[in-house]
């Protein structure tokens, strides 16, 4: 590299290289593995399309979910001071760091039949959630919604304030104001939320098959499917693993271009005391 | 200082004045390092420039104005309605005080067009979209931007953009108006341009206008009236030419190019403050402040002769380049600075440690009650 500082040293150098490959080689083992003449055949089985469309839909809705739950979340950590604002945000983005077997197991205490909340939408309500595919989509909702908030709240903080502040002399209310000004300005910021919320829960694993379980066509989404084809079939979780590589790439790729720097292209002077 | 009698709105063509409302306040902010306290009163129509050096306050007055500074304890009235008042509770919120602002970078919505950017307000209001967009495309046209409404707030040049921020704050029809440094970032030939036009709308405006500004001529060419503001506290108001003419303090001095002195009057003859002795063309009593022009001083290498009666040596501490002369500062008593041509500067071999003869005419010398 032209480095006038010289040559990065070996000490460096070395287990840089180590990281690359040890980052980069199972990869590579799936590639090199896979059963690519019987890739027609596999991936139109019925077990694997199953399991995707599921995937799919349940990433999708719990998405959907973050967004609507989530979105006010962040506007109300980012934008409204009150006691305890730090605890919340600890409490909301504790998922992020919780193993995801616990987050289940948490969550059947909350939602199954013997659960806190739970034991009442079963009484009264008869709404069972454990073990469903609405319970698929709480399990990744739980896991991937903190994705989103930080996200978005990290987006509001980067906002301009004065713009809000502008809307409210021209007489727009904060609701107005949220919808209006700040909501399009935070486009960006929510569109790279949603897709790592997405990518989250399309990969939820631990909290999935704790609270769902693992039943084909209700609750075994594509990682489910991967597990237990390992053990049975291995050639249809080589598949299985490559088709979620693949989406994991697509999703990186589309991260790269929003995150992609001169986006935001502000031609306006830094913000002056006013 | 500031008793003087208030002018009256020099704006306002016949039967103006009636429909505007004034306003009045006296705006209170206090934070750990800076304290403002300052007492404003628009008349309808008339344009108020708050003047003063950076971190004065200017911009603070204008938020607590606004609605918008957390630390304002300020009592705002406009017409008959109070905004705000501590005493009573009454703290109406920047949506509901009906306040035109122009912020100093513009804060144009993204993404909305230039059409869509004005009809803001009356959308806000709950004015219907076309309506709204009627009202807009008028004011697009009174700005002169008739061709631009499409257009995002990018596409837009600096002229341009601060046009449509006028425009969107006079659109919904406010009961005042506010504008921060509306021209500080503009380049200077649209500045002309800019200043011009924005001249014309403040004319045409009924409600009272306070306009935050630190350039003197942006003040000189919009303002009915100067307040000139340092460290939080009003320090001099009046008419432009009046400030112009007479400073109160070295900023406003500095700010409109005079020496300001000041001393103790006996008759034609000043004792100034620091030593030196200049005499009145008319003779007047007690501490007075003397404002001069620096071309008025003249420099000589020897005492001049003939009639000038304010003669005194000082020594030369500075030169400095202008655009068409040279500013020597030279230490008297009294000391001040003048300015030269270039020739003069080169025959008096003028450098730091010279020593010049000064004079000035007594009728040089604005002489006003301190």
């Amino acid at each position: 590299m032209r480095d006038s500082r010289g040559r990065p040293p070996a000490a460096l150098l070395v287990p840089a290289a180590l990281g690359t490959l040890f980052l980069t080689l199972p990869l590579l083992g799936i590639l090199v593995r896979a059963p690519w003449s019987d890739i027609g055949r596999q991936l139109r089985t019925d077990e694997l399309q199953t399991s995707l469309r599921l995937s799919l839909q349940c990433a999708t809705l719990a998405t959907l979910v973050s967004m609507i739950l989530g979105i006010p979340l962040a506007w109300v950590l980012a934008r409204v001071e009150f006691p305890g604002r730090a605890v919340l945000r600890a409490l909301v983005t504790l998922p992020l760091v919780l193993p995801p077997v616990v987050g289940g197991v948490a969550l059947l205490y909350a939602f199954g039949r013997r659960g806190v909340l739970g034991a009442y939408l079963d009484q009264h309500l008869g709404i069972t959630l454990p073990f469903t595919t609405t319970g698929v989509v709480v399990a990744e909702t739980f896991v991937a919604m903190p994705f989103l908030v930080i996200s978005v709240e990290g987006a509001l903080r980067a906002l301009d304030v004065r713009y809000e502040d502008a809307a409210a002399t021209l007489g727009a209310s904060r609701w107005f104001a949220f919808r209006h000004v700040t909501l399009p300005a935070l486009g960006p910021g929510i569109a790279a939320g949603a897709v790592l919320c997405w990518a989250r829960a399309l990969g939820e694993f631990g909290a999935t098959i704790t609270f769902a379980g693992n039943f084909p066509g209700t609750t075994q989404t594509m990682p489910l499917a991967v597990y237990i084809a390992l053990q049975s079939n291995p050639e249809s979780a080589l598949i299985l693993s490559l088709v979620l590589l693949l989406v994991s790439v697509v999703i990186l790729v589309a991260l790269r271009e929003r995150w992609a720097p001169g986006r935001s292209g502000d031609r306006r002077p830094a913000a002056r005391a006013w | 200082m500031g008793a003087r009698a208030e002018r009256g709105p020099a704006t306002g063509g016949p039967g103006m004045v009636m429909e505007g409302a004034g306003l009045q306040a006296h705006l209170r902010v206090s934070r750990p390092s800076f304290a403002l306290d300052l007492e404003l009163v628009v008349q309808p129509g008339e344009v108020v420039a708050l003047l003063g050096p950076n971190g004065a306050g200017k911009s603070t007055a204008l938020r607590a104005l606004a609605g918008l500074e957390p630390a304002s304890r300020s009592v705002v009235r406009i017409g008959g309605t109070v905004l705000d008042d501590p005493e009573r509770r009454i703290s109406r919120a920047p949506q509901q005080r009906g306040i035109g602002v122009v912020f100093q970078d513009y804060l144009l919505f993204e993404n909305l067009t230039a059409r869509d950017n004005i009809a803001f307000g009356l959308r806000a209001r709950g004015v219907g979209r076309r309506d709204a967009r009627a009202v807009a495309d008028d004011w697009l046209d009174r700005v002169g931007l008739s061709e631009q409404g499409n257009s995002k707030p990018r596409a837009l040049s600096g002229g341009q953009a601060q046009r449509v921020a006028l425009a969107r704050a006079l659109a919904f029809g406010p009961d005042a108006l506010l504008l921060d440094e509306p021209l500080a970032a503009l380049d200077a030939r649209t500045r002309t341009d800019v200043r011009t036009s924005l001249a014309k709308h403040l004319r045409e405006y009924r409600g009272a206008a306070v306009i935050v500004t630190h350039d003197p001529l942006d003040a000189m060419v919009l303002a009915d009236r100067l307040v000139v503001i340092e460290n939080g506290a009003m320090v001099q108001s009046g008419a432009p030419q009046d400030v112009a003419r007479r400073p109160r303090t070295d900023y406003v001095a500095e700010l409109v190019g005079l020496n300001l002195l000041m001393g103790q009057a006996d008759g034609e003859a000043v004792a100034i403050d620091g030593g030196g002795v200049l005499h009145l063309a008319h003779p007047t009593a007690g501490r007075v402040q003397v404002a001069l022009r620096p071309s008025s001083v003249a420099l000589y290498a020897a005492a001049p002769s003939g009639s000038p009666r304010n003669v005194w040596i000082g020594t030369v501490t500075g030169l400095e380049p202008r655009t068409d002369v040279i500013r020597v500062t030279i230490d008297g008593p009294p000391t001040l600075a003048a300015d030269v041509t270039l020739a003069a500067a080169a025959d008096l071999r003028l450098q730091p440690g010279t020593r010049v003869w000064c004079s000035v005419k007594a009728t040089e010398l604005e002489a006003y009650p301190a």
